[in-house]
């Protein structure tokens, strides 16, 4: 878990490599790779257009380094405008439920206490995109999509998109590990939800098909997986 | 069951027979699923000799007594659990008629020849479908041409033996489309039933096809005068199947004493799809400019290509295919999305057949990003055209930088000698970095953001760039 080791980048050959023939500054040559590439979006609130013309791709990077310089010199998710929004998902995921990718996953959820936000949202989310990019999801990470911050005035919420709602074991480890790693409290209940439901609501609330720790009086987390709260993903 | 199979075995059709038969039927309806765990050989015997008592049988049996015996057959093969339709055929059917009905899909017919066929007792859960041709899918064409715009899939046939009144489970061969969808004429094909109607006498031969709902009018003309004459010039029989309006697809079913003439009616349905193509469709197709691509084969590969693939491209309609004497091989096609599906079938087909060196490979690919193919689908490379400049305009050469440089540790935990390059276990372990080596790497590496990054973001979303 500690060392890293060196991907063959030479394994994905990208098309544009030949375009670029400027001379390797030396520093750039020591890089450190991450699994994914990934690619982070940006959503501007903007009533007067689709939501989808809002959602613009600030970048890609598949190294530490990369990942660092995006971060350090983009505006934090405490620092955004209401309305707005960041994702942070695997190359060639669109950070949308429609995505073929993601029609079958679901989040888990992580609102953020409004009183505390200032404390807490830019913690989560830096930890968030830590444990992402960092592979910290055991054997299950090529079940994580992305992450997503939605900064709003009633309510920031933090979530974590994985592909297969219907995975409860693997969803339920990932939350497991969310929570870890966001420092969560058992006092705080995170809630797994799966897209089609979301997408499919009626009311405001979508009935979480996981709940960590789980909902009902059983005591143990490893119960969760068996308890009565899994729905079935009908629209 | 006993007296069944000695009585089976001696060959005495009599009425003492039929009523054990009778007996033994009224008895397993209840007791079959029960028995099927305890005595399953017994059960298999008893049903090797009522099989054998159809075959034999030359008609003392009755009637009612084969019913009754291929309801239990059926009964058994559902696993002794009855359905709705299966249970109302037996009630509505009246004891006493004779002729049982001649067309093949019912059940009677439908099982009789299956298990007639079978020497070896039928197992006691026969899979739901069986798949006749063992390759699942061949390509013919409909005017023996290529296998696109009006391409055929041979669906593996799903033989008759399975109770037709029970829904069909979706046929897990469906093939994708191999070409764009406007080009594809939709036609799948199943169930090639050589079945030979055993009760009837006469050669039957049943075949389905499935088409678009949408073509159903075309086929059927006006007041269905087209399929008529289609069944009058090819002494078939061809019925639609009923379905909803909305329904996409239809299956329809031709009948006809011989192979040859299923399939001159098949033909003239086919033909009578492509001539009557929606005008939408053909609209879609024209683009104005008139593209046409190369591929540069080494004159060695040529003779490689099998004949069949020249005259698929060739004998298309919309492509022509020249090949001169150096080996270069010319598509010319007025539609760029039928040109880019054939150059890729094509290429594909070259992959597997010729396998050229890598340089070889290295070539076509620069031809092939050079090509106007490329331009064809914007939107497709839009999304990752943009960020991919970024990307690599902030590491440039990472590759080349990998090989020159050897390691990686990030955790203070390891040594850095045993920081060399170990490329095997990547496939099995992801690259990792935890908390705390991403924190240190952030204090202590370098990551001056690369000023292409800086002018993406400034492009994209300048409202969140931190100077």
């Amino acid at each position: 878990m500690t060392t890293s080791i060196v991907e063959n980048t030479v394994l994905q050959p990208t098309a544009g490599d030949a375009k670029t023939e400027t001379s390797i500054p030396p520093e750039l040559l020591t890089r450190h790779p991450l699994q994914n590439r990934w690619a982070l979006w940006y959503l501007k609130a903007d009533r007067n257009k689709e939501w989808e013309d809002c959602l613009k791709m600030v970048s890609l990077f598949d190294t530490v380094e990369d990942f660092w310089s995006l971060y350090n010199h983009i505006q934090s998710a405490g620092g955004l405008n209401w309305g707005s929004d960041y994702y942070l998902f695997k190359e060639g995921i669109k950070p949308m439920w429609e995505d073929v990718n993601n029609v079958q996953g679901g989040r888990w959820l992580v609102v953020v206490d409004k009183q505390r936000r200032q404390q807490l949202l830019d913690h989560y989310w830096l930890e968030l995109l830590m444990a992402i990019v960092g592979e910290q999801f055991d054997e299950y990470g090529d079940y994580v999509c992305g992450a997503v911050v939605n900064v709003r005035q009633k309510g920031d919420k933090v979530s974590l998109w994985t592909r297969d709602a219907t995975r409860d074991d693997v969803n339920l480890r990932i939350g497991q590990v969310l929570k870890q790693k966001l420092s969560i409290p058992d006092t705080e209940i995170l809630r797994y939800e799966v897209h089609k439901d979301s997408s499919a609501r009626t009311s405001s609330t979508v009935k979480p098909r996981i709940c960590l720790p789980a909902k009902d009086p059983t005591p143990s987390k490893e119960k969760a997986a068996s308890s009565p709260t899994p729905t079935t993903p009908t629209p | 069951m006993n007296t069944i199979n000695n009585m089976v075995r001696a060959s005495q059709f009599t009425s003492q027979l039929a009523n054990t038969i009778f007996t033994l039927c009224a008895q397993l309806k209840t007791s079959g699923s029960m028995l099927e765990q305890s005595h399953k050989n017994e059960l298999n015997k008893v049903f090797t000799s009522l099989r054998q008592a159809c075959c034999r049988d030359n008609g003392q049996l009755g009637t009612p007594c084969r019913l009754k015996i291929m309801e239990l057959v059926e009964l058994r093969a559902m696993n002794w659990r009855t359905n709705l339709a299966h249970s109302q055929y037996y009630v509505n059917r009246p004891e006493g008629q004779h002729d049982p009905a001649p067309t093949v899909g019912i059940p009677q017919s439908s099982t009789s020849p299956q298990s007639v066929a079978s020497p070896v007792p039928q197992s006691p859960q026969p899979p739901p479908m069986q798949f006749v041709p063992p390759n699942p899918m061949m390509f013919q064409d409909p005017m023996g041409g290529a296998p696109n715009p009006g391409g055929i899939f041979f669906i593996p046939a799903a033989s008759t033996w399975m109770n037709p009144l029970m829904p069909m489970p979706p046929n897990p061969f469906l093939p994708h489309s191999m070409l764009p969808p406007d080009h594809q004429m939709f036609l799948r094909q199943r169930s090639l039933n050589k079945k030979p109607n055993l009760l009837n006498k006469t050669l039957q031969l049943r075949h389905e096809m499935i088409i678009r709902n949408s073509d159903s009018g075309k086929i059927m003309g006006v007041k269905g005068r087209r399929v008529a004459a289609v069944e009058q010039l090819t002494a078939t029989v061809i019925s639609f199947q009923k379905v909803d309006a909305k329904s996409k697809e239809r299956t329809l079913t031709i009948t006809a004493s011989t192979m040859e003439d299923i399939e001159r009616a098949k033909d003239m349905i086919i033909d009578t799809i492509r001539r009557n193509m929606s005008p939408i469709r053909t609209d879609m197709s024209i683009p104005p400019p008139v593209t046409s691509s190369d591929i540069l084969l080494p004159p060695t590969q040529t003779p490689l290509l099998p004949p069949e693939d020249d005259e698929e491209e060739e004998e298309e309609e919309d492509i022509k295919l020249e090949q001169t004497s150096d080996g270069k091989l010319t598509f010319h096609c007025d539609d760029p999305e039928l040109l880019a599906a054939a150059q890729e079938a094509l290429s594909a087909y070259l992959r597997v057949r010729a396998r050229p060196s890598a340089e070889e490979r290295e070539k076509k690919k620069e031809r092939r990003k050079s090509m106007p193919l490329q331009q064809n689908h914007p939107q497709e490379a839009q999304v990752m055209l943009k960020p991919s400049k970024t990307f690599h305009g902030s590491t440039p050469n990472l590759a080349d930088g990998l090989a020159a440089t050897t390691t990686v540790v990030m955790a203070s935990t390891v040594p850095p000698t045993s920081g060399t390059v170990i490329q095997h276990q990547q496939v099995a372990e992801p690259i990792r970095y935890n908390r705390e080596s991403l924190m240190s790497a952030r204090d202590t590496l370098n990551h001056r953001i690369p000023s292409e990054m800086i002018q993406e973001i400034s492009r994209v979303a300048p409202d969140i760039l931190i100077a």
